[in-house]
């Protein structure tokens, strides 16, 4: 197994949230969470007042990953889908694209019947686009210099001759900044 | 399994602090937490026992702020250090960019942390990543305590790979800034070095 890392442009920004837009629309939902199986939230649509999305997603990330350590031992290949029932929200995910979660939170405006149509077809919209972030390690993703004009690339380690960069001091900038 | 917008301009990476049980773990991230300030504190989410042991994760996450012209979130998680949650263990190292080893200082558990150090290396290894590799920082908990080792003992027999390591006592914080400074840094250095031309 590689360690697979997502690099997100633009272009595959403007597309994820395009069919999220729609997708929200179609299910009625009142609010979907593209997430990586990693717990990594990536796009965002519809609001729920006062739900912290990121604890969500590692949530759910922590979730899917022992659901499918679960599907193992019951010798499926993978549940590609769960839903929780509340007494006023209710929760449902899916698998896209192998590598990501879309996870829907929605109330007594919407069935889950509708939740589940609109996901698939949903799954089928994103997963072209959700391929094209996959990077493994040790190829040469785009650079940010390039991709974003006139921003400035993040430190590099150089192995041979070259001055490390102090990334050390703007880590300790940023922490300090943080818990001023 | 780091996440990189351009388009936002942002960088997500996953942190985990790896150790025996009781080493301090969740110390640690307990101690970062309480010193969020309230107005940009999210939330800590931890799945323990009714004892108070970690039974799947701690979460943390932290917007570092701008780092290099990206906006930088660190999350930072847990494992559960009791031995029979191994499949636990593995699922939360998935994807990780860093690692935190945190070792006891106490000389009754030496052998819990050579155990914990090479449960990470086979984890490690059944993930396809290398311990030898990935960006890590060893940090000498407890060290407060008394019958402790030495740091030279703890680095002979645990920090074969010469990674960074601090003394530290989490309940008091001791150390556990350097730690998450460091581990950090080594990690954005480790993304940079990969998405370098």
């Amino acid at each position: 197994m590689t360690n697979l890392q997502f690099v997100i442009s633009e272009e595959v920004t403007v597309a994820v949230e395009r069919e999220m837009a729609v997708y929200i629309k179609a299910s009625r939902a009142k609010c979907a969470i593209l997430l990586s199986k990693n717990g990594h939230l990536i796009s965002q649509s519809g609001y729920v007042t006062d739900f912290s999305l990121q604890p969500i997603s590692a949530l759910i990330g922590g979730i899917f990953s022992s659901t499918q350590a679960l599907a193992h031992l019951v010798k499926e290949e993978k549940f590609k889908v769960m839903f929780q029932e509340g007494s006023k929200w209710n929760v449902y995910f899916c698998l896209v694209a192998e590598h990501f979660i879309l996870a829907t939170i929605f109330d007594k405006s919407t069935v889950v019947g509708m939740i589940r149509h609109a996901a698939a077809e949903t799954e089928k919209a994103l997963t072209p686009h959700l391929e094209k972030t996959l990077n493994d390690e040790g190829d040469n993703a785009p650079l940010a210099e390039e991709e974003v004009p006139g921003t400035q690339s993040l430190p590099v380690r150089e192995s041979q001759g070259i001055e490390l960069p102090d990334l050390n001091q703007e880590v300790e900038d940023a922490l300090s900044k943080l818990f001023s | 399994m780091s996440l990189i917008n351009y388009s936002s301009k942002e960088i997500t990476c996953k942190i985990v602090y790896y150790g025996p049980g009781r080493c301090g773990k969740t110390s640690n991230l307990q101690y970062i937490y309480g010193k969020i300030p309230d107005e940009k504190r999210s939330s800590m989410v931890s799945l323990a026992t009714e004892k108070d042991r970690t039974l799947f994760f701690d979460f943390l996450p932290l917007e570092l702020g701008t780092i290099a012209g990206y906006k930088t979130r660190v999350q930072l998680y847990t494992v559960p250090g009791q031995v029979f949650y191994n499949s636990t263990r593995k699922l939360v190292l998935q994807g990780s960019d860093g690692v935190v080893f945190v070792a006891d200082s106490q000389v009754d558990q030496w052998q819990e942390n050579q155990d914990s150090l090479q449960n990470l290396r086979d984890n490690l290894a059944g993930l396809g990543m290398d311990l030898y590799k990935i960006p890590m920082v060893m940090q000498y908990n407890k060290r407060d305590l008394p019958n402790i080792m030495s740091v030279a003992d703890l680095n002979t027999g645990l920090n074969f790979r010469r990674a960074h390591y601090f003394e530290a006592i989490a309940t008091t914080g001791a150390g556990v800034f350097d730690t998450l400074k460091t581990v950090s840094a080594l990690v954005l250095q480790s993304l940079s070095a990969k998405y370098k031309k």
